[in-house]
Formats: C-alpha cells, sequence, structure tokens
C-alpha cells in the first residue's frame, strides 16, 4: 500500500488470482491537483516494475479532477505498445468527467468485474492498443453523413468531390466510403 | 558600551576574593600570634623574675654579689630584655646590670604598687620609658629566718625583669611582612588560575560564539566543534542540531519563497493574456468577466475580429498550474488566434492549432478550447469544441435554452489523425436578441460548503430567467448567483464566462 503522509488516495495493487499476469489496482480516495502526481508516479512505478496489464477498480473513487484526467493520460501514454489499463465500477460523476473530455473512447471502461476481466484477456490475446486507432468505416453508397465542419446533413450517391453548401469546405469521398475534408 | 571580558571580571573577582580571603587569615593569625608573644614573654617574664628573686634570696642573704651579678647577666642575654635589677622594700637598687644604678631610690611606690602582702604575689605592669612599652615583671624576695626562736619569713626586697614591647613589635613585624609577601604570592596565583579557568570555559564560549557567527552568516553546513566532555559541549551539540533544522526550515522556506515567486509570475503573464477591451461590433453586445482563483489554474478568453469583420471568439482551459500551465496557455492563445486568420473554419483551426502543439506539450498536460466564428452580418455562429463545456444558446423566439456539445478530445493529446477523427463542427443559426454563453468549469464545478457543485441546470435557469437583461447585468447576475450559492466556501479554480446577445 502506498501512502506516505496522507496522500487522499489510497492505491493497492495485488495479482489476480485468475490471471497472475494482470494485476488488479484498487483506488480509494480522490485525485485532484495536488495529489495527481503522486497518483500518477506510483502507478508507472507498477509499469516499470513490470506490471503492465491492468485492471482497475474506481468504486472507491470518489472525485476526479481535471488534473487528475492528465495522470490516466499520461499512465495511458506510458503504457502504449507495452499493456492496458480497463476501468470499471467507474461512479457516474467520474465518468462524466471522461466523457466531457472526450476520453471515453480512448480508455477501457466497463461495468463489471467480470467485464473488465475478459476484456482484459482480450486485450492481452489480441495486443491491440484499445480505442486508439482508426474506425474503419464500411459504407454502401448511397449514404447519409454529417459535414464534419460544420454539421450539417448530407447525402452522398457516389464517390466524388463535393463542396458543403453550408460552411464550403470541400469533402472528398472515396469508394470505400472514406470521407476527408479540406 | 565598553565590554569588559569575563577573563578580566573574573580574574578580578577571584584575584580580590583570595587575597581577602588570605589577608582575613593572616590578620586572625598575625592577632594569634601577638597573643601568643604576649603569653610569652608573660610566662618568660615571670619564671625570669622569680629565679632572680631565688637567686637574689641566696646572693643577699650569702652577701654573695658575684652570683646575683651572673645571674643578672644571664637574664640581661634573654631576647627582649632590657633591665634587670634588685630593689629592696623601700626602693634602693641592691643590684643592677648598670653598676651606676646601684644604690639609687626607685620610688617603690610605683615599682611596688602591684604586691599584694598577703597573697605575696605581683602582677606584670606596663608602663612606657622614653616612648617605649616595657612590660616590668617584679617577684618578691622572701628569706627564712630564726628571730626569737620563731621562725618567720622576712621580705628583703624585689627582683625586676624589664621586657621591652619592641620584641614584640620586631615579631609581629617580621611576620606580617612574611604574610604579605605569601599573601601576594598567592594573590597572583589566583589570578592566574582564574585566568585559566575562565580560559577553560569562555574558550569553548567562544567557539560557539564564533560558530555562531558563521551561520549567521549564513554557512548553515557549519559545525561547531567542542570537546570539552561537559555543559559546554552539550550546548554546542545542541546548536549543531539546531542548525540543522534551520537549514532544513530554510529549504522548505526556500522552496514555498519559490513556488509563491513562480506562481506570481504565472498570475502575471495570465491577466497579461485576457483581453483588455472587447471589441465593438454594431448590433451585436458583448460581456466577459473572469476571476482568477489563487492556485493559477489557467483559463483565459479571447476575442479577434477576423479580416472579413467576423468575431472569433476563444474560451479555453489548461490542466496544468503555475508557471508551466501559463505558459502553455499563451502558446495555445498565440497559435490559435494566428491560425484563425488564415483558416476559414473554427473546425479547421482548431485542428490546425493541435497540429502546431501537440508535441510541445508535456505528457498528461491538456487544453480543453471552445473556439466560435460569429457572423454578424450571416447572424451564424460556426464553432468547435476541443472537449471544452456544452455551449449555451438560448432561443428568444422559442424562449428555451439549448446546449450544443459537440465531440472533440482536448489539444495536446493525440496527433494530428486521432485529434481531427474525434472532432466535430458545427453551424449554428441565430435570430436576433438570441444569446450566446460560453464559460469554464470554474462555475458549473464551483461547490459550496456542502460540497455540492453548482452545475448546468442552476446556470441554465439563471440564464432563462434573466434572459432579457443587458450582457453586462446578465452576468453580473449569474455570479451573484454563483457567489451566493457557495457561500463562505473557497473557489479553487479560475472563472471565465462570456455572453454575446446579437
Amino acid at each position: 500500500m502506498e501512502q506516505p503522509e496522507d496522500k487522499k488516495i489510497r492505491i493497492g495493487i495485488e495479482h489476480l488470482e485468475e490471471n497472475p499476469q494482470i494485476n488488479l489496482i484498487e483506488l480509494v480516495g480522490y485525485v485532484d491537483s495536488y495529489n495527481s502526481k503522486f497518483f500518477q508516479e506510483t502507478i508507472i512505478g507498477y509499469i516499470n516494475n513490470g506490471d503492465t496489464k491492468l485492471i482497475m477498480d474506481c468504486q472507491g473513487l470518489n472525485y476526479l479532477s481535471s488534473a487528475g484526467i492528465g495522470s490516466f493520460v499520461a499512465i495511458s501514454e506510458e503504457l502504449k505498445g507495452r499493456g492496458f489499463i480497463v476501468l470499471y465500477n467507474v461512479h457516474p460523476k467520474v465518468l462524466e468527467v471522461f466523457s466531457l473530455l472526450g476520453f471515453t473512447k480512448f480508455f477501457n471502461i466497463c461495468d463489471t468485474f467480470e467485464e473488465a476481466f475478459q476484456k482484459a484477456q482480450e486485450l492481452i490475446t489480441d495486443k491491440v492498443e484499445p480505442a486508439l486507432s482508426e474506425a474503419d468505416e464500411k459504407v454502401t453508397f448511397p449514404f447519409s453523413f454529417e459535414c464534419k465542419v460544420c454539421g450539417k446533413k448530407l447525402k452522398a450517391s457516389k464517390p466524388g468531390k463535393y463542396s458543403c453548401p453550408l460552411c464550403q469546405c470541400s469533402i472528398s469521398i472515396d469508394p470505400k466510403g472514406h470521407i476527408t475534408y479540406q | 558600551m565598553k565590554q569588559i571580558s569575563i577573563k578580566v571580571k573574573f580574574g578580578a573577582l577571584i584575584g580580590f576574593l583570595m587575597a581577602l580571603v588570605v589577608i582575613t587569615i593572616s590578620v586572625i593569625l598575625l592577632n594569634q600570634e601577638k597573643k601568643e608573644l604576649i603569653k610569652r614573654i608573660n610566662r618568660q617574664g615571670i619564671i625570669l623574675s622569680k629565679n632572680l628573686a631565688s637567686t637574689g634570696a641566696e646572693g643577699l642573704t650569702t652577701s654573695d654579689e658575684l652570683a646575683i651579678l651572673q645571674t643578672i647577666a644571664d637574664i640581661m642575654k634573654e631576647e627582649g630584655v632590657v633591665e634587670v635589677f634588685l630593689l629592696d622594700p623601700k626602693g634602693e637598687v641592691l643590684a643592677h646590670n648598670d653598676i651606676n644604678e646601684i644604690g639609687k631610690e626607685y620610688d617603690p611606690k610605683i615599682w611596688h604598687s602591684t604586691f599584694q602582702k598577703k597573697e605575696r604575689t605581683t602582677k606584670p605592669r606596663l608602663y612606657k620609658k622614653e616612648g617605649e612599652k616595657i612590660y616590668d615583671f617584679s617577684y618578691p624576695i622572701y628569706v627564712k629566718t630564726f628571730k626569737k626562736g620563731e621562725r618567720k619569713e622576712a621580705l628583703l626586697g624585689f627582683s625586676h625583669v624589664e621586657f621591652s614591647y619592641s620584641v614584640i613589635q620586631n615579631a609581629i613585624q617580621k611576620a606580617t611582612l612574611t604574610v604579605f609577601i605569601l599573601a601576594f604570592i598567592i594573590l597572583l596565583l589566583a589570578i592566574g588560575a582564574s585566568f585559566f579557568l575562565t580560559r577553560l570555559i569562555v574558550g569553548p564560549i567562544m567557539t560557539i560564539a564564533k560558530g555562531a557567527e558563521e551561520i549567521g552568516q549564513g554557512n548553515l553546513k557549519y559545525k561547531i566543534s567542542v570537546n570539552t566532555k561537559d555543559e559546554l559541549e552539550f550546548l554546542a551539540n545542541q546548536f549543531n542540531i539546531m542548525t540543522d533544522q534551520l537549514e532544513v526550515a530554510q529549504q522548505a522556506m526556500l522552496e514555498q519563497e519559490r513556488l509563491k515567486y513562480e506562481l506570481d509570475i504565472a498570475t502575471s503573464i495570465q491577466s497579461a493574456l485576457i483581453p483588455k477591451e472587447i471589441p465593438q461590433i454594431a448590433g451585436i453586445s458583448i460581456s466577459a468577466y473572469y476571476n482568477s482563483a489563487k492556485e493559477v489554474g489557467g483559463d483565459y478568453y479571447d476575442f479577434f475580429k477576423l479580416d472579413d469583420g467576423r468575431l472569433g471568439i476563444v474560451i479555453a482551459d489548461v490542466s496544468g498550474k503555475g508557471v508551466p500551465g501559463a505558459m502553455v496557455m499563451v502558446m495555445v492563445r498565440s497559435v490559435l488566434k494566428t491560425l484563425a486568420y488564415s483558416t476559414k473554419t473554427a473546425f479547421n483551426a482548431l485542428i490546425s492549432t493541435n497540429n502546431l502543439i501537440y508535441q510541445d506539450i508535456k505528457k498528461g498536460m491538456f487544453i480543453t478550447a471552445f473556439y466560435g466564428i460569429l457572423d454578424p452580418v450571416k447572424m451564424v455562429l460556426q464553432f468547435a469544441n476541443a472537449g471544452h463545456n456544452q455551449l449555451i444558446v438560448f432561443r428568444k423566439g422559442a424562449n428555451k435554452c439549448e446546449t450544443y456539445s459537440e465531440p472533440g478530445i482536448p489539444l495536446g493529446i493525440q496527433g494530428p489523425k486521432i485529434f481531427e477523427e474525434s472532432l466535430r463542427g458545427r453551424f449554428l443559426q441565430l435570430q436576433k436578441g438570441d444569446l450566446i454563453l460560453q464559460y469554464t468549469d470554474g462555475i458549473t464545478e464551483a461547490k459550496n460548503l456542502q460540497g455540492e457543485e453548482y452545475e448546468m441546470n442552476r446556470l441554465l435557469e439563471v440564464v432563462l430567467k434573466n434572459n432579457q437583461m443587458d450582457t453586462d447585468l446578465l452576468i453580473k447576475t449569474i455570479i451573484d448567483d454563483l457567489n451566493a450559492f457557495c457561500g463562505e466556501a473557497e473557489q479553487y479554480d479560475d472563472i471565465a464566462l462570456i455572453a454575446i446577445r446579437v
């Protein structure tokens, strides 16, 4: 248990019986701008120690500030190519912070331990970096989409170059349905 | 004030005390000696006069003048004896150490004044002769006679032995001299010893004092070394411990000062970024409010007129604190503002901004930003939102508040591809009288003493209720409501709020 001088966040780590490769981290407390450095350094310490496959129980995490999010971002950067982190039992309030900042897609967030464990197993076998790759859109023409620049609803009947009527940006659609904006 | 060293004070004090002691003792001793001398002379006088008396008794009866003279001569040899003689009861000198005195008449009233006939005793007598003090010791001379068949004792006369007081005086003087010499020597020794003793004490004290001076100059690593194995060594050690603690405290204080200084710099950097003036555009009313928290958090807002009469509106929140956060803010503001002039859409401006800065931003730091471009002629607001708060739009026509949260991750975290992937822009058509509001989460996340957050709903309520107000007044009303909600609770985050009526 890392807890020098009451940093207001308790971090516990143990190997999972079900799969010793995976480590379960339990968080109790909150992460704000005062202890985010401590939190970040502690977890990265574990990662550098070799514990790179992490499941995090956030039941006890009752508050996360934007600096705290920053620590999670730094942690996931550190794990790139080396491992992963899956969060579960995340408080709605904390989840809100993740989604407000647009991060829900970039962190593996599950509801229960079972889901998280399953996800972790998948990630070990897949060795896929979580959600940091582009989505592949397979579309059939004609298809509807929203202009990314101005949000105008548009319809494309075939591939080609178009100009958005609202924002005048040029849109290229390739035969696969890939859209690039100019 | 002139300082007298402890050595001198001590030396003088001890010297004085020793001298006092020696003198007191010597005075007492001298007194004793004097008494002893007088006693001795007393005894001697009595013995000698007795001796002379018995010799005199024999000599006078046998007319052995020689024996008497011999005895007188012997007694004269004794130290202090100045006169020896025999007197008859009437005072006639029967024998004398000075032949010329024989036959003279001495006054018996004086000479035999102390004679007690019954007890047959005399007492020593002190008198002055030519300025000198003389002790007279006398003894009656009795002989046994037969008269008319009866045994009788007849008084033939008195023996006298005269002692000069000068004997005593000389002896006392000699003793006094000896004592004074001794006292002087002891005085010198005492002063010397006290000097040495005080040096034993003052030496280490001076070491400590010099150490304190050295430490006082700022050399906190200096260690005072005293090895006298006594209280002074203890004092020196305590001093060293104190210095160590001082050093630690000093480091802590310096660190705090440095932090405070850094915060001050950051605050001044930050306040320089906030626009001093709000641009004036015909038909548009714009108001803004900004308040920084104690810990520089890094919010800013910006307005700038683009070439074609459109208005650029930025509001952003940096995640890092202190000077690093402030520096990042400066960078974002400059880059975004510059790019705004060369990109047509808010969407592209944010993407280009992220491209330029994402590599330079520390891991874990990020900037949420809302960038909107208002076309006052066409009444169109286009915007893109990089992880920032929802946009609030009050529609005058419908008399309702709407919120828009377009997706987008904050600036500075991901590379161009992912950033662009996540971002969506929006074009909004506005009607005359509509209100636009943007803010930072210092408002929605402001807590009261119970720990509740102000939250979006309260903000929307206030806007809806006061939507007719002039933008300046509307902002003031919102802030007043926020302060009323928070009460005594401290504000930990910057607050920025923009209101625009088209």
